[in-house]
This record gives C-alpha cells, sequence and structure tokens, in this order.
C-alpha cells in the first residue's frame, strides 16, 4: 500500500504506540470531529501500523493529483476555518469548473516527513509541490461522493505571510491508504514537539 | 423590503431526482427530477392560482447555511424522511427582476437534496410540492399564465443549465451527492493553527502554546526560503528555442600564447564582469569600425571606411582582422567587398593563425568559401596551427551547410592552381603552379621552376620593379610582396609607388662567390647568368675601361651573329640599333661610334681564332669570364644620395647607385654611370646612421669618410654585414623583411 522511505528505527512498537496515545479515536458524529487533537479516526479499520516515522523518518504513498485552489485571500481562508466549508468549497469549486472531480491518471509519490508533505513524481525526479509542516494548516480525508467510494486528500495551507492559503486535493488509492497518510501527518505534527520536549529537557 | 439593506433576494430551486438510476445517466431527461413549487393565489382571480419558486430574504454572510436552514425549514412538513435535507447550495445564476424590484438582481439558488422515497408525500395545503419538472416545462413559457413570469424565466434557464451539466462528466452524481458532513472521514489540523476553528482546553496543545508550536516547526524547516516558479504548471509550450548562443571564438585554435594574455588592472574588473565586457564591447566598436561592420555585413558602411583609409589588416585586441569576422559570421558581400575593393590577402592569418577559409569553413558558409576559393591567391592547402585543413575543420563541426561545403572544398583540389610568371633577364619567363596561393614561398617557386639541384642553388627570386630590385630569402612569399610592392616602395625610396610595377625575376644569388660561379659548367646556368650579365652591361651597371666593353662588344657580336662575314658585318652594319645591343647604352651615343672599329676588329680575330670554341655556352663562359673582374660584377644595386661640397659655399647632392657584391661596396653616379669610389671589404669600415636613413663610409686606407643618404640603409648595411663574412648564414636577422637572405 505504501513504502517506507529510509527507515531507522530501533523499536517500531513503540514508536507505533506513540502515535496511538497521541491520536484520539472519536466517534462518527460531526460533533465528535476533533478539531483539537490531531487525528479524528473514523475509520475504525485502519489499524495498520502507519507510523515508524521517527523524526528521521518519511513515508511515502502513492496519490493521484486532483488539483489545486491556491493564493485564495485571507478573507476567505477564514470562512474555511470548520472542515465541512472546506469540503463544500472544494464541492462548488468542482461544480463550477474551476476544479476537476476526478484526477489525472499519473500517479505521484506523496511523502511525508517532519519536514511536512513533498509530492513528486514517480521516479522522484521533479517535486510538484512542496508543503513545509509548519504551513499545513489542516488535512481532510473524505469520500469523493461520486459513488465509486474514492477518498480524496485535501490540505489546506498557509502562505509564509499568512495572508494566503491554498487547497490542494489528492485522490488515494484507498479509504486505508488515507486513514493512514493522515495517521503520518498527525504523528508528524506530534514528533516535533515530542523531539524536541526530549531534546530541551537534556 | 426596501428598507433592510442587508437582505438579500433570493429564489432557490430544489431539485431531487426521481431515481438513483438518473444520476448516472448522460442524457437528460426532465422526467428524472422532480421540483419544489409553491402555489399562490393569482391576484383578482381568487380561484386560478400559479406556481412560483420559493424565495427568501437571507442575510448577507454564511449564505449557504441560510438557504439550507430556509430549504430545510420548508421541505420538513413534506416528509417524515430525515434525509430529505438539503445536500448543498449551489449558486446557478443571477436574474434581473421585473415590476416593484425593476433593476434590482436576485440570484438563483440551486439545492439538490435525496433521490425522492417511497414514504407517502405529506400534503399540507399551501405549502409547496414536488412536481415533475418535465410536466412543469412542459407547460412553462415566459408568457405562461400558470407560473409567475420570473419563476419561468428561472425555471427556463434552470431546464437548459441541468442540460449543461449533464454534459459535463460527473458533474450531475457530485451535484447530487452526499452532503459534506456524510463523507467527511478523517481531519487533521495542525496544532500551530489552533486559532483556526475552536480552540482546546486552555487554548494548549500538549503544553504548547499555537505559536510555540508553530516555531518549533518552522525550526525544523529546512529551506529558509522558498521561491516557488511562478509559470511552473502554468502549462506553457516548453520549447527548446535558443534565444542566444555565444560561442568561444577562440575554441578550436588550441592552446593561446599565454605571454600575451594579461589580467586586466584591478579598476576593470572591478566594475563587475558585465560593465567590463559591456565597457569592452563599446571600446571594440570605436575602435575597430571596420572590423564591427564587417562582422555585421554592412557593405555600405565598409565601402565607406575603405574609401577613408581603414586598413583590411589590422588586427583588433583579439588578433583578427576585418575579414575574419566577416567569415566568421558568414557575412558573403562584406567578404568580397573586403577582397575586392580592399584587396585583402584571402590568406590572411588572424592572431591564432587561422585563416579567413578556416573560418568560413568551420562555419559551414558555402558561399563565402566558394568565394574564398575563387580568389587567384588562395592557399586552398593552408593549415591553422593545428595542422588542420579547411575541410577537416568543416567536417569537425558541421554547422550549417556544412556538406555544401565539404563539396566545394573537395571539388577545389582538383581544379589546376594559378600560376605566376618569373622571367629571366632574356624577358623569357616560365609559369610556375602557386600551390599554395600567395603563401607559396620561394623556394617552393625555385623547386617549380624545374632547374636541376646544381643549377637552383646559383639562383634565387628576386622581385624587382623600374627602380627597385631586391632579392627575396628561401621563406619569402614573393606574391605576398606583389601584393604589397606599393607599401615596400614607400617604404624603401621616394619614388611613386604607382609607377613601380613589380615582376618576380630568376636571378643570380648575390651571395654566390665568384669561386664557385667560375667552375659552373651547366650550359642552362651559363646561359641564365650569362643573360643577367649582358643584361646589366647594357643597362651601364658594369663600369669598365673602354678596351674591356670593346671586347665584350666583340663577344656579344660573335654569340648574336655568329662567325665574322666580311660582306655582311661592315661598318655600316654596327648602326645604333645594334650597338644598343652589344655596348651600355650611356656609351652607344657618346663613344660607341668611335669603337665600331675596334669592335669589329675583335670580332673578327675572334670568329678566326682557332683556339677558341664556338660552342655557345663556351661563348657565353667567355663573356663572363670577362665579367668577373669589373668591380660591380653580381652586385645589387641600391639607390642613395651623397652630398658633396662643390665649392665651399654650396652643396650639391649626387644621385649614386650603391653596389654591393662578394667583393665590396661600389658607388655609381646613376646619371653617368660613372664608377665614384669602388672599395673592398677590409678597407673600410660602416656605420647605419639613426633611424636606418643613412650610412657612412670610412675607410681609412683612402682617406675617404662620406655618408651616403637612403632609406635602404638599412638592408645595404646588412648585406655588405653578410657578404663581407661577419653574419654566419646561419644567423638569421629576425628584422628581414625584405630581402637578402
Amino acid at each position: 500500500m505504501f513504502r517506507k522511505g529510509k527507515k531507522r528505527h530501533s523499536s517500531s512498537s513503540s514508536q507505533s504506540s506513540e502515535i496511538s496515545t497521541k491520536s484520539k479515536s472519536v466517534d462518527s458524529s460531526l460533533g465528535g470531529l476533533s478539531r483539537s487533537s490531531t487525528v479524528a479516526s473514523l475509520d475504525t479499520d485502519s489499524t495498520k501500523s502507519s507510523g515508524n516515522n521517527t523524526s528521521e523518518t518519511c513515508t511515502e504513498f502513492r496519490v493521484k493529483y486532483v488539483g489545486a485552489i491556491e493564493k485564495l485571500k485571507f478573507d476567505m481562508s477564514k470562512t474555511l476555518q470548520e472542515p465541512l466549508d472546506l469540503i463544500n468549497y472544494i464541492d462548488a469549486a468542482q461544480q463550477d469548473g474551476k476544479l476537476p472531480f476526478v484526477p489525472g491518471d499519473e500517479e505521484m509519490v506523496f511523502v511525508v516527513s517532519k519536514y511536512g508533505v513533498k509530492v513528486a513524481s514517480l521516479d522522484q525526479c521533479n517535486v510538484l509541490h512542496r508543503h513545509p509542516l509548519y504551513l499545513i494548516v489542516r488535512m481532510l480525508c473524505y469520500d469523493d461522493g461520486l459513488g465509486a467510494g474514492k477518498n480524496l486528500l485535501a490540505l489546506k495551507t498557509a502562505d509564509t505571510k499568512q495572508e494566503e492559503c491554498s487547497i490542494w486535493v489528492y485522490q488515494c488509492s484507498s479509504s486505508e491508504q488515507a486513514q493512514s497518510i493522515c495517521k503520518v501527518l498527525s504523528a508528524s505534527f506530534d514528533c516535533v514537539l515530542t523531539s524536541d520536549k526530549s531534546r530541551g529537557s537534556e | 423590503m426596501g428598507n433592510e439593506d442587508t437582505l438579500e433576494d433570493v429564489f432557490v430551486a430544489v431539485l431531487r431526482p426521481k431515481n438513483q438510476v438518473s444520476l448516472s445517466s448522460k442524457e437528460y431527461r426532465a422526467k428524472a427530477y422532480e421540483i419544489l413549487l409553491k402555489e399562490v393565489p393569482l391576484e383578482g382571480k381568487e380561484k386560478k392560482r400559479k406556481k412560483v419558486l420559493l424565495a427568501t430574504k437571507i442575510k448577507a454572510g454564511d449564505k449557504s447555511k441560510s438557504i439550507l436552514d430556509y430549504v430545510d425549514e420548508t421541505i420538513k412538513p413534506l416528509s417524515s424522511n430525515q434525509s430529505c435535507a438539503g445536500k448543498r447550495v449551489v449558486h446557478m445564476k443571477k436574474f434581473i427582476l421585473e415590476g416593484d424590484n425593476e433593476g434590482k438582481e436576485a440570484s438563483l439558488f440551486v439545492v439538490p437534496v435525496s433521490v425522492k422515497d417511497n414514504s407517502k408525500p405529506v400534503h399540507s395545503p399551501g405549502s409547496p410540492s414536488f412536481y415533475c419538472f418535465h410536466d412543469i416545462m412542459r407547460v412553462c413559457s415566459e408568457t405562461s399564465t400558470h407560473f409567475c413570469s420570473i419563476t419561468s424565466k428561472m425555471l427556463l434557464a434552470l431546464d437548459k443549465w441541468l442540460a449543461e451539466q449533464h454534459t459535463v462528466p460527473h458533474a450531475i452524481p457530485a451535484l447530487f451527492r452526499p452532503a459534506p458532513v456524510e463523507r467527511v472521514k478523517t481531519n487533521v489540523s495542525n496544532p500551530a493553527y489552533s486559532s483556526e476553528g475552536k480552540l482546546s482546553d486552555e487554548g494548549l496543545h500538549m503544553g504548547y502554546t499555537a505559536l510555540e508550536i508553530k516555531s518549533k516547526m518552522m525550526s525544523l524547516e529546512k529551506a529558509d526560503m522558498c521561491i516557488l516558479n511562478p509559470l511552473y504548471g502554468s502549462d506553457l509550450q516548453y520549447t527548446n528555442r535558443v534565444d542566444k548562443v555565444i560561442i568561444n571564438p577562440y575554441f578550436g585554435l588550441g592552446a593561446p600564447d599565454y605571454s600575451k594574455i594579461q589580467i586586466p588592472k584591478r579598476e576593470k574588473w572591478q566594475h563587475g564582469p558585465n560593465c567590463v565586457t559591456e565597457d569592452k564591447d563599446h571600446q571594440w566598436v570605436d575602435d575597430f569600425p571596420l572590423h564591427r561592420s564587417a562582422l555585421e555585413g554592412d557593405t555600405e558602411l565598409i565601402s565607406k571606411l575603405l574609401d577613408s583609409g581603414f586598413s583590411v589588416k589590422q588586427l583588433d585586441n583579439d588578433h583578427w582582422a576585418p575579414i575574419h569576422y566577416a567569415c566568421w559570421h558568414g557575412k558573403v558581400e562584406a567578404t568580397k567587398l573586403l577582397l575586392e575593393k580592399g584587396n585583402c590577402n584571402p590568406n590572411l592569418l588572424n592572431g591564432q593563425l587561422s585563416s579567413p577559409l578556416h573560418f568560413a569553413a568551420r562555419g559551414g558558409h558555402a558561399e563565402i568559401v566558394q568565394l574564398l576559393l575563387q580568389h587567384p591567391e588562395i592557399d586552398r592547402h593552408i593549415e591553422d596551427q593545428q595542422k588542420r585543413s579547411p575541410l577537416q575543420v568543416c567536417e569537425e563541426n558541421k554547422q550549417n551547410e556544412w556538406e555544401e561545403t565539404v563539396k566545394l572544398l573537395q571539388q577545389a583540389n582538383s581544379k589546376p592552381y594559378e600560376k605566376v610568371r618569373i622571367y629571366r633577364m632574356d624577358g623569357s619567363y616560365r609559369s610556375v603552379e602557386l600551390k599554395h596561393g600567395n603563401n607559396t614561398t620561394v623556394q617552393q617557386i625555385m623547386e617549380g621552376m624545374r632547374l636541376s639541384q646544381e643549377t637552383q642553388q646559383y639562383f634565387t627570386i628576386w622581385i624587382c620593379s623600374e627602380n627597385l630590385h631586391l632579392q627575396l630569402k628561401p621563406y619569402h612569399k614573393p606574391l605576398q610582396h606583389l601584393r604589397i610592392w606599393t607599401e615596400i616602395v614607400t617604404d624603401l625610396t621616394v619614388l611613386d609607388p604607382q609607377r613601380e610595377t613589380p615582376q618576380l625575376f630568376l636571378r643570380r644569388d648575390v651571395r654566390l662567390p665568384l669561386e664557385i660561379e667560375k667552375k659552373v659548367e651547366d650550359p642552362l646556368a651559363i646561359l641564365i647568368l650569362f643573360d643577367e650579365a649582358r643584361h646589366c652591361l647594357l643597362k651601364g651597371f658594369f663600369p669598365a675601361p673602354d678596351s674591356k666593353l670593346i671586347t665584350l662588344a666583340s663577344l656579344l657580336l660573335q654569340i648574336i651573329y655568329g662567325n665574322y662575314e666580311s660582306k655582311k658585318h661592315k661598318q655600316g652594319f654596327l648602326n645604333e640599333e645594334n650597338l644598343k645591343s652589344i655596348v651600355p647604352i650611356s656609351k652607344v651615343k657618346s663613344k660607341a661610334y668611335h669603337w665600331t672599329n675596334r669592335i669589329l676588329h675583335e670580332y673578327k680575330a675572334l670568329s678566326t681564332s682557332e683556339g677558341v670554341s664556338k660552342e655557345m655556352h663556351h661563348l657565353q663562359r667567355l663573356f663572363l669570364q670577362n665579367c668577373w673582374d669589373i668591380p660591380t660584377y653580381g652586385a645589387a644595386f641600391f639607390t642613395g644620395q651623397v652630398y658633396t661640397k662643390a665649392s665651399a659655399s654650396n652643396h650639391k647632392v649626387i644621385r649614386v647607385y650603391v653596389g654591393v657584391n662578394t667583393k665590396g661596396l661600389h658607388l655609381m653616379n646613376m646619371e653617368t654611370k660613372v664608377l665614384l669610389i669602388s672599395l673592398e671589404y677590409s678597407t673600410f669600415i660602416w656605420q647605419l646612421g639613426h633611424a636606418d636613413q643613412y650610412f657612412q663610409i670610412h675607410s681609412g686606407d683612402n682617406k675617404m669618410n662620406f655618408i651616403v643618404h637612403t632609406k635602404q640603409a638599412g638592408l645595404i648595411v646588412k648585406l655588405l654585414m653578410k657578404l663581407s663574412g661577419q653574419i654566419t648564414p646561419n644567423e638569421k636577422g629576425v628584422t628581414d623583411k625584405y630581402a637578402y637572405g
């Protein structure tokens, strides 16, 4: 399903448990959608360990690129604070023809690490997008609703000046993969804090 | 209604598909949909009703939510099913209102709802209900009384819009797909942006504020700055069109002469690299306009510059001449003009020893190559510093029309060579092939003269015009001397160069020692030596006593007319015309008439003498024998002026010939051909004057001291040194521009 990148971990079990401790599982009701915790897993069977991503590892996934809406003014980004608003916005953009409903055929490598997200061509020669971790605002995994059960990954990023935001949409190969990506990213967020904390205490 | 500006009129078309199948149909059928309409009583006619679209007023802000709330409110009574709620709000179009609200705009929003369920509709009078869209559209027209006019307008537009949506893949399923809330699965939000949305417990995440988290993340960021290519993904057509190519003009020219390369001064390169090259370019344009116009092929300017005296030979700072630029850049007309009008040497080398032909061949400029190859003086075998031929250079680079160029260069090799006439002193000539065009050397020409090895060594090539005769060295290129003869004449004499037409001659090598000449037995060599000696005699360059001249004259008669015949060779036979061919021109009028008897007498004696072989080359050798003791025999003659004191008050200028041969130095009065002074080596010393403009002769034995003024002083002194044995033959003077190897 996905390949692990440079693995340099001594104890995968401890690390995966690290993820689970930080990931709060919540129920599927809307109100339960976690906003403060990093991961809200709605998919109960995504039990596969996504982790092993310590600060030195990165995890690769194969996704397809749907499209992006870039450089939305800050005013607009304010109305997109709620996850559902984001989906609504993407839906509307698709309906208006500003964003395709389905991705192109080409697969990309979606690399998640503590540095953020990198999307590159399969040979990793051409980096298409790079989303530094500190500019990633939110990642949403949702069903595209077109009946085929495809899962879309929406990434909302800010620009360095915090004036604009952009929305990037990728299609996952499966629901499990989508969940995994979310978990790894969530772990990345937490990893920054824990690794730093340990360093600070030394 | 009008006073609440914050409220906006909206119309809402609530649509639902009759069944799931219709969603995947590519063909649009109004039959597949139901639309929610309200019935209102027709004004005035209470019994009649007309249908209208749902309409409401919403506040600015989150329109979608307001509309969805309104729709939910409206539909709730119609169905017991919860899923009937509006899925989304799609803005369709803005319409201009009529009637009371004339000029105002109102938007029509489409709110898709779920597929019609089987539960029985709850009908409540006055509330809206779903109608088959197909049925509605059948009766709907702009003037239909069944509908409110704005409603019918909107319904028509909706019908059209739906048809359009059907043509877009996925658009219809997407329109009726579940609301976001039903589709969202996972939300991962960055704690660094926790200010977005609701704050978590006390605004802290794992004990950090959002700001702290963000700074931690930023510190992880590898890049300090990220600059995105704004054109990336813009789908601009990528082409490999080249805007500019800069070719190193020195490429392939071999290792440069590093001793000539200077590092520019600090002030120059401190301006920055661009500045320096710009400065340099500007200066180049100013300093070398002919080079620049050749590069640009500006024939008009070239012509003007040539007229104003710019030299085609001038090399710029890169040691290129204009023709090199023209050939490198493929400027045909410019090359032509430089060759024809500028009389540029087609084999002119640049500082890196490349020729125009190399440049033209390298660039595959077939037309220029053709032009150069047609030039009579072209050296088609020219090689560059790496010993490459133009053909090789052309094939190595394969530029432009290189195939055509290769063909031309190959064809040229089979063409006959141009020839040059090498004259002998009797006026005959031999045409010699110029294998290397004007690069052909004296040595190569000598080889082409088809003389025996032995004969060859007595002679060499001279370049002579009316009043200037120069012997060339084996490595000299005579045709290039011919080409610059005007300059040479100007350089060495005060004569009008236009009247000096140069030709190449095969003549006695001035260095040939008499001892060797005396041993010459080859008839051809003797003939050539004889012709030259006779020429010198008749021109008056052999000042000798009368008896000697008479003997030489009688010998000439024997040689020309054969044996003496008393009937034929009477006194009247030696008329002026005939005398001219046997006695020096200076004597023909003054003395020769008195000599005729003596000449004929000696002629008779010679013819009848049995001890003398009448074999032609023996006679000629006899003639030479008689010449050898003449002081000026075998001399190279220069011209100069001597100032003498005619009286105490005024100076007299005497124009003189300065003859230098293996014997010594001889001064002859130019007009009278009288030998003024003849000094043998070791009896005099010489000194070259300032700027090679004169030389001084001092002879202690003869108590003589005089100065000869001549531009040829340098040549004379050098020859004196050489022939007197002060310079060994191996010591080649570096500055030997012209003569006397």
